[in-house]
């Protein structure tokens, strides 16, 4: 009997903690591999968090041992690359594991970090942002060199050089990773502003109103004469293109930082910009930002290639059947910018390097894998050969916010003419939040003086990179 | 002479069952809290960035608390000493007005003679803000105190007859009375149901007795309610300090895009900033977590001690003086026989 009872109570405190765990469980997700329960169980997002983690990778093990398995943030590449190359490739999808961590890309990084460290996890491809790639392809205990799957320099010829250039090591130069997108932007102006206010009737008159940054501010100072609107939405947009046109990179041969005539005419310019209601005050991904489009308080956008659908320009538009929607035309603007993107790099402890390279191929170097992606999808890749020959072909018309013009021609010469060579370094984004920082207190009357700005701008990067070499 | 029975009812101890049932708390603890506090003071002896596996010892201590010679070390060192300087003001700043209102709001609703219509409703509405989580919070303030002239608040202000927007997010002032008083507007309505609590708590017989004195309301309320409401308003500065010192959630979130406020920049966003960004400073956002770790602690014994009845120590010394006074008697005694 008193077993019995201990049995009975033993059994209800299970039966308790199974049901208070369950929640712990992963959450089914449905996913394409639909022939083996194996790949359903590692596709499974990590929905329920960090915890998880760790579920989830001793499924991967379970999988095929030379299972190729693809670290991302989030399904929205991933899943849908993964589906095509299976499609047409015939590859069995059960050969291929998304390991979705499902967070924002910049906390993407720390559950990478995280989840490496344990050398039993399988990793061959990493998806890495523009942002932070750094960090992982300048770390060879992370990420290996194109060259180990037998890729040499040249087989990217047909890639924009700006988008193998972010992908090469900044250490020794080595290229360890390659994009399949390129985040090409251009200036996007509302038609009927333009020729209101300026008498513009063309994207090619408009872009000879905007070809380089003394036309563009004397175009905005026309704008305001005439009591029109501001030239662009917001200060950060400028800004996202102005840093392109730096010639030098943020940080020199001695690991110094550079603050040179460029950051002062910017802050300059900017600050002429700002006082002068050339921009309106307020801030980009702000509530306020996208409804300026159809007030008529702003005459355009820098919008990069993921921008022209509700992310940015058909939001601003107002969506389909808002009041500009269509009127929206695109150049290229004062300089050429690319905004964000997404870098594969082969993981160190990479063994299946024969499916990786094929992947990679396909979304890459096989035209007609990039061309079928971009038709899918569509997204503007980074194969120039493929880009082209889609505008060649005439079926694509562009983004409907243009309301008929192909954003693709204005793109392939933005992105023809991004020139990263020896620009980049791991500290770019900090660098580049703080600079902008310093800019706008400026721009807002903090500091008396453009030398002041640039000192506050110097010792915030001083708080915050302490890798620099800041001998005087 | 006892039975063996009830001999062995003895010998049976509850108290095990007793551990068995605080275990899984002390489990979650321990991987949660311990564990995770004891890996930051050992992060707070290694280095920052491309070092952060290096062992440094104090350095980070050195250079947060003393500064140095080099621009990192000085700007480091400013930096710290500027987010300390944030969270106290910001502190501050909401605690007193806070704890002003809920004292004058918790004395009016407890006080039997104003019969205020609706007393319920009223608690309710003033809870109400404490409810919502300070991520929406910040959202709301953010959306209203927008600093275009597109904001609800500029806007509103400008039609009656405002020229310029007011920089409500990135003003150095502005933005931390706004913190404040969204801090304050979040709080105030917890803080009041604990001393209306602590109050209704004090013997009427007392407020009757002063009444029939004629002792007039301010009277009443500096001689009887605020002394005897002395532990529960500790209580809330102690809760309210350690809460303000590790404030994060509304700093960190007013702010616009990912422009962190220099001026609203709170210690733990500080802490948070450095943890994450890349590449990675856990050096200096260990240390500067571990240097609050022991000024809460500090602070916390301070007010602890503040809030020992003097009284009660007063007569325990009585009582100790006694029993030795009477041991003496006693020892002398002895020695007289």
């Amino acid at each position: 009997m008193k077993n019995f009872k201990k049995t009975l109570a033993l059994l209800a405190a299970l039966a308790l903690s199974a049901t208070a765990l369950y929640g712990c469980g992963p959450e089914e997700k449905s996913s394409t591999a639909d022939n083996t329960s194996k790949t359903e169980d590692s596709n499974t997002a990590d929905n329920a968090g960090d915890s998880k983690t760790e579920d989830s990778s001793t499924d991967d093990e379970a999988v095929a041992a030379d299972a190729l398995t693809i670290l991302c943030w989030n399904a929205n590449d991933s899943q849908p690359m993964v589906d095509l190359f299976c499609e047409k490739t015939g590859t069995d999808p059960s050969l291929i594991n998304i390991k979705n961590f499902d967070v924002q890309g910049g906390q993407a990084a720390e559950q990478y970090i995280q989840y490496l460290s344990d050398e039993s996890n399988d990793a061959d491809i990493m998806f890495l942002e523009a942002d932070w790639c750094l960090q992982f392809i300048n770390d060879d205990s992370y990420t290996a060199p194109l060259s180990t799957l037998g890729y040499s320099d040249g087989d990217f010829s047909d890639i924009y050089s700006y988008v193998v250039e972010t992908g090469k090591s900044t250490v020794d130069g080595t290229l360890k990773g390659i994009s399949w997108q390129a985040a090409a932007g251009g200036y996007c102006y509302r038609e009927d502003l333009a020729e209101q206010y300026l008498g513009v009737t063309s994207p090619d008159q408009m872009q000879e109103k905007v070809k380089d940054w003394d036309t563009f501010m004397a175009t905005a100072k026309e704008l305001k004469d005439a009591n029109g609107p501001a030239i662009s939405a917001t200060l950060g947009g400028v800004w996202q293109v102005y840093s392109g046109s730096r010639d030098t990179a943020w940080v020199d041969a001695d690991n110094k930082l550079v603050v040179d005539d460029y950051c002062k005419n910017y802050t300059q310019f900017a600050y002429d910009l700002w006082n002068n209601g050339y921009v309106t005050k307020v801030a980009q991904w702000n509530d306020e930002w996208k409804p300026l489009g159809n007030s008529g308080d702003v005459l355009g956008y820098f919008v990069s290639t993921w921008g022209f659908g509700d992310t940015i320009l058909a939001g601003a538009a107002g969506g389909e059947g808002g009041e500009s929607f269509g009127k929206w035309k695109c150049v290229v603007g004062p300089s050429e910018f690319y905004w964000g993107g997404t870098w594969l790099a082969p993981a160190t402890r990479i063994n299946n390097t024969e499916l990786a390279k094929k992947f990679i191929d396909f979304f890459t170097i096989d035209e007609e894998g990039a061309t079928a992606y971009a038709e899918k999808q569509g997204e503007y890749m980074s194969n120039k050969k493929v880009m082209e020959g889609i505008i060649a072909k005439g079926e694509y018309t562009g983004a409907p916010v243009l309301g008929g013009q192909n954003h693709f021609e204005v793109l392939n010469k933005v992105a023809d003419g991004i020139d990263m060579t020896g620009k980049i370094t791991p500290y770019d984004s900090v660098i580049k939040t703080e600079f902008s920082n310093a800019v706008q207190a400026y721009a807002e009357g903090t500091y008396a003086s453009v030398d002041e700005a640039l000192d506050e701008f110097e010792t915030a990067v001083a708080g915050l990179l302490v890798d620099l070499n800041w001998e005087e | 002479m006892k039975s063996s029975a009830q001999n062995k009812i003895r010998s049976i101890s509850y108290a095990k069952y007793g551990y068995y049932f605080i275990l899984p708390f002390f489990i979650v603890y321990f991987i949660f809290q311990l564990v995770p506090l004891i890996n930051t003071f050992k992060l707070s002896l290694y280095g920052n960035a491309k070092n952060e596996a290096l062992f440094v010892g104090l350095e980070n201590f050195r250079i947060l608390l003393f500064g140095g010679a080099t621009k990192p070390e000085i700007a480091q060192h400013e930096n710290v000493f500027r987010v300390f300087g944030n969270t106290l003001i910001l502190w501050f700043g909401n605690f007193i007005p806070q704890l002003a209102l809920s004292l004058l709001l918790a004395v009016w609703f407890t006080d039997l003679n104003l019969k205020i219509k609706g007393k319920t409703f009223f608690k309710i509405v003033m809870y109400l803000p404490n409810i919502v989580t300070a991520a929406s919070v910040a959202a709301l303030f953010l959306m209203l105190f927008s600093k275009t002239e597109y904001g609800p608040i500029n806007s509103w202000l400008m039609s009656m007859g405002l020229d310029e927007p007011i920089d409500f997010i990135r003003d150095k002032w502005v933005s931390r009375i706004v913190i404040m008083f969204a801090q304050t507007w979040m709080w105030f309505g917890n803080t009041m149901i604990m001393l209306m609590a602590a109050i209704m708590g004090i013997s009427p017989s007392l407020f009757e007795a002063a009444d029939i004195d004629g002792a007039n309301s301010r009277q009443v309320f500096l001689k009887i309610t605020l002394p005897l409401l002395r532990p529960m308003v500790v209580y809330t500065m102690i809760t309210s300090m350690i809460g303000g010192l590790q404030m994060w959630d509304i700093p960190y979130l007013y702010k616009e895009g990912t422009t962190t406020n220099r001026a609203t920049e709170t210690i733990a966003v500080y802490i948070y900033n450095h943890f994450h960004q890349i590449p990675h400073n856990y050096g200096f956002s260990a240390a500067a977590s571990v240097i609050l770790f022991f000024i809460t602690s500090i602070l916390g014994s301070i007010c602890f001690a503040m809030n020992v009845d003097k009284d009660a120590q007063k007569r325990k010394k009585q009582i100790k003086e006694a029993k030795k006074l009477q041991k003496l008697q006693s020892k002398s005694a002895f020695g007289g026989f």
